[in-house]
């Protein structure tokens, strides 16, 4: 399963006592009709290991890319162990759209794109 | 400077905290006379001011500034803002900035707090706060009040994006390792970011990605005798600032080590008149409020130590007591007490004080009483104290001759 941060995400129905243990211990924020979503105060460390198990499948993390809006897996990045993801802004920059010349003009461009 | 240069000129200019930018864009055009106030929380270093600053200058506001931490109270806000609070005639299209207004509401709140309160639903301008602090409950209060704007840390990536930017303007390179070492360095603050890539460029700095990460886990007392031990100027920079430690204990830190190092009297004197700068710094800083100031700091403590002691070996203690003082201590603490006990009542003031205060002087003039022993007999004084304090007293005309 891969979670997107910053944005809302829904879970299969895994019993009350997981869902006391995502909304309480984990810190996970939760919406009746968005789902669930990754706060400053979610504790990754629990959150994984957790979800592994009631999921029965492998949990992996990534950002959007703010330039061409695709998810950008964090697993491969060269940050990935120095970026915090719980408390840094939701948008990144993908490995497709970083190499680019005019990455950063394609940033602007694209903010003044959705400001308008 | 390169974070002055690189200003961010407009909103699209900065990176990260889109959301929140786009937010903050929404509500200032939205904003009219009885709108919310809107405040802006998040760690420094991340775009808080320069948001505001460039929304104003695209929306064609002026602002007016201030410095929260600088007007605590009550009568001192109200004669900054009075007049353009409540006439908008006087003061045209303009925004009250006030920055850092966690500042306001420290120990030391002598009704700043109500007055903002009370601004935030009178004022005929918008009123624009900013804050570090997110789990104040004050700050919380006022964050139930107004259009409040969460700033994040800004992705790695995300900063990487932004120095090759200013590198591109430049027309400068740097080698990838480095640049990664920087941006892993900064935990998501674009300025310290921008200040540690200029270092790099100009060859003041020299970080590796691999050891910038060792370096984060490393414990304080690794960092400061890495501090000590750094053989030029940019390492003892990079290790000060790695010791995650407030300014004060730095100081404390540096000045035990110095203290219970053995240095010859010319580097000590010269190494502690650099720790006794730092701490006027940092009481500037708290006299003025001015925590901008802050950055200067580690520089200055960092060069102006690695003069001082070059060449010589300071071992990390984070306890200003050498050990020899320390054993008297323990081992008369209870003599000194009965002392403080005996005399302070004799003197009519506390035990406390006349330990302080007072017992130097007693057990100086007692020394040199002709039969000042007998005397403290003839009181009821036990021997095994009088010894202490005779010893105490001839110390001081010893060290005073």
């Amino acid at each position: 399963m891969k979670i997107s941060i910053g944005e809302h995400f829904k879970l299969p129905l895994m019993g009350k006592d997981v869902f006391i243990k995502l909304t309480r211990e984990v810190g996970l924020k939760y919406d009746s009709k968005e789902g669930f979503m990754i706060t400053p105060k979610t504790r990754l460390d629990i959150l994984v290991p957790l979800l592994r198990e009631a999921l029965k499948e492998d949990v992996s993390f990534v950002l959007k890319c703010f330039i061409c809006g695709k998810t950008t897996p964090c697993e491969t990045c060269v940050y990935n162990a120095v970026c915090d993801r719980k408390s840094v802004s939701p948008a990144c920059i993908c490995d497709f759209c970083m190499v680019k010349k005019d990455a950063f003009p394609l940033y602007t461009e694209k903010f003044t794109e959705v400001s308008e | 400077m390169w974070t002055e240069k690189y200003r961010p000129s407009s909103l699209a200019m900065l990176v990260g905290n889109e959301e929140a930018r786009l937010g903050f864009l929404k509500w200032l055009k939205a904003w009219k006379v009885g709108g919310k106030a809107a405040l802006l929380v998040g760690p420094p270093g991340i775009g808080k001011t320069a948001t505001v600053h460039a929304v104003a200058r695209e929306l064609s506001y002026s602002i007016i500034e201030l410095n929260a931490s600088d007007i605590r109270t009550k009568d001192k806000l109200d004669r900054a803002l009075g007049p353009s609070v409540y006439n908008q005639a006087l003061i045209g299209k303009s925004l009250i900035l006030l920055d850092e207004v966690d500042g306001i509401f420290g120990r030391a709140d002598y009704g700043g707090m109500d007055f903002v309160m009370e601004l935030m639903e009178n004022t005929s301008v918008p009123l624009v706060m900013i804050a570090n602090a997110q789990d104040n409950i004050k700050i919380k209060k006022i964050a139930h009040k107004a259009e409040t704007f969460r700033f994040q840390r800004i992705p790695p990536r995300l900063v990487e994006l932004y120095l090759r930017g200013i590198l591109a303007k430049e027309g400068k390179q740097l080698d990838e390792k480095t640049m990664q070492a920087v941006v892993a360095q900064s935990k998501g603050d674009v300025r310290s970011a921008i200040n540690d890539l200029q270092a790099a460029v100009l060859g003041q700095l020299k970080i590796e990605f691999e050891s910038s990460e060792r370096d984060r886990s490393a414990t304080i007392s690794q960092s400061f005798q890495q501090l000590f031990d750094a053989s030029n100027p940019a390492d003892a920079l990079m290790a000060l600032s790695s010791a995650e430690m407030d300014p004060k204990g730095k100081i404390e830190t540096v000045f035990s080590s110095l203290v219970t190092s053995s240095l010859d009297v010319e580097h000590l004197s010269n190494a502690l008149d650099t720790v006794s700068r730092a701490d006027q710094i940092i009481g500037r800083i708290q006299r003025t409020q001015e925590w901008r100031q802050l950055r200067y700091f580690d520089v200055m403590l960092a060069m102006g130590l690695f003069y001082a002691i070059k060449g010589c070996k300071v071992q990390f203690n984070d306890d200003a007591i050498p050990w020899d003082l320390k054993l008297r201590l323990w081992n008369e603490a209870k003599y000194f007490a009965q002392i403080g006990r005996t005399f302070g009542s004799m003197f009519g003031t506390s035990r406390k004080q006349f330990s302080a205060v007072f017992l130097p002087y007693f057990a100086m003039i007692i020394t040199a009483t002709k039969d000042g022993d007998q005397k403290l007999e003839r009181i009821g004084i036990d021997e095994s104290v009088r010894k202490v304090l005779l010893k105490e007293g001839k110390k001081i005309l010893e060290a005073l001759k």
